[in-house]
């Protein structure tokens, strides 16, 4: 019962801490809804479609940054284990890494990464 | 009281799941997704694999989910939540879902294995994370550096299928 | 204790397969997707656990890491389709047919 006392009072904490965020918010916020508001600023004219805020091009850099991820993610047991894994370890880490980073290079190479 | 903290993370992982399935919002089913991955994870924390449910969070949670939030950001709201959300056949689809189900929970409910001959449940002793490093830079070496390749290749797939697209 | 776990994992992989089934969005079919590999995980996650064998939490990290690289290149293809077509729905994805 005592183990749990403590993952017990952190979850009630950030439950209580959140839900008073939230409501602080929507008592204090003034609210002032109206269609043209909410809608994308044009000089005058109506907006015909809709526009996305962001650009396509960083979707090369979004899907690059998931893919380091789980890279950097093999790498915290390689850096626990660091000593007793010696030279072997580090040649396999390095074999590894030289791997992902030639998806870099591809994409570096493609100019990929570059603006137009 | 593990059983109460397990049905409630079970409770959290299959409402999410659902609406992942079910919403009508693409935006909203993200979130359930996020939702379900986060009971998955303090699921993890139960059975012994506290960093098997951080890299959950790091993985699944963090870059999947904002890779698929960051995606739907690029495209037109009309377009992704389309008026129609289901198959025209999705009744099919139901009922095949519901069938594997009872099928697979069927197999789990039948499974035993004697545990005399091959040892105690998981414990921990020292750093979950050096366990694991310990197996994987020693016995799954080879797989370990395919991971890297399949990394490659993913990379360079989206660079080969985006290119001309993002280019226009 | 260990079946309810199983049970867990089994209606996860069912809810995503399901979703895989019924869903017309292209993006949703995708996360569906990656709740069948969660589920599917989840199972190596527990059977490590019951047989105390280490070696189904390194094979998690193997599914993480499979289940980026579909992610990636799903979205990849999902951003080449919108670009292309205009629409997220997979019914107009059959180019190969006819």
């Amino acid at each position: 019962m005592l183990e749990w006392l403590s993952a017990g009072i952190d979850i009630v904490l950030v439950a209580v801490i959140f839900l008073l965020v939230l409501g602080l918010a929507r008592y204090l916020a003034p609210k002032q809804h109206n269609p043209f508001k909410s809608q994308v600023y044009e000089c005058g004219i109506f907006p015909v479609a809709e526009i996305s805020q962001f650009n396509i091009r960083f979707f090369v850099i979004a899907i690059m940054f998931t893919l380091f991820d789980i890279e950097a993610l093999f790498m915290y047991p390689w850096a626990l284990d660091f000593k007793e894994l010696g030279t072997l370890g580090v040649v396999e880490m390095f074999i590894f890494l030289f791997l992902v980073f030639l998806g870099w290079i591809y994409a570096y190479k493609k100019g990929a990464l570059e603006w137009q | 009281m593990a059983e109460f903290v397990f049905f409630v993370l079970a409770l959290v992982t299959i409402v999410g799941a659902l609406g992942t399935v079910i919403s009508r919002n693409a935006y909203a089913s993200a979130l359930w997704m996020v939702a379900a991955f986060l009971g998955v994870s303090g699921l993890f924390i139960m059975l012994n694999a506290p960093f098997i449910a951080m890299l959950q969070i790091i993985v699944y949670a963090g870059a999947i989910a904002v890779l698929i939030i960051f995606v739907m950001m690029l495209m037109d709201r009309r377009v992704l939540n389309n008026k129609e959300r289901f198959n025209p056949q999705y009744l099919w689809g139901v009922v095949l879902g519901v069938g594997l189900l009872a099928d697979l929970s069927a197999l789990a409910f039948k499974f035993r294995i004697n545990l005399s001959h091959i040892g105690e449940n998981l414990t921990l002793n020292g750093s979950n994370t050096k366990m694991i490093g310990d197996v994987l830079f020693k016995r799954y070496l080879f797989p370990f550096e395919i991971t890297a390749i399949i990394l490659l290749i993913a990379l360079i797939g989206a660079v080969v299928l985006t290119r001309k697209d993002i280019n226009t | 204790m260990i079946v309810y776990y199983m049970i867990v994992a089994v209606l996860l992989f069912a809810i995503g397969a399901t979703g895989v089934m019924i869903r017309r969005n292209f993006i949703i079919v995708l996360m569906s997707l990656e709740i069948m590999l969660n589920g599917a995980g989840m199972l190596l996650i527990i059977m490590a656990y019951y047989l105390g064998n280490i070696s189904g939490q390194v094979m998690f990290i193997f599914v993480a890491a499979v289940a980026a690289s579909e992610t990636a290149i799903g979205l990849a293809i999902a951003v080449m389709m919108y670009k292309r077509k205009g629409s997220l729905d997979i019914n107009n994805f059959s180019m190969l047919k006819k």
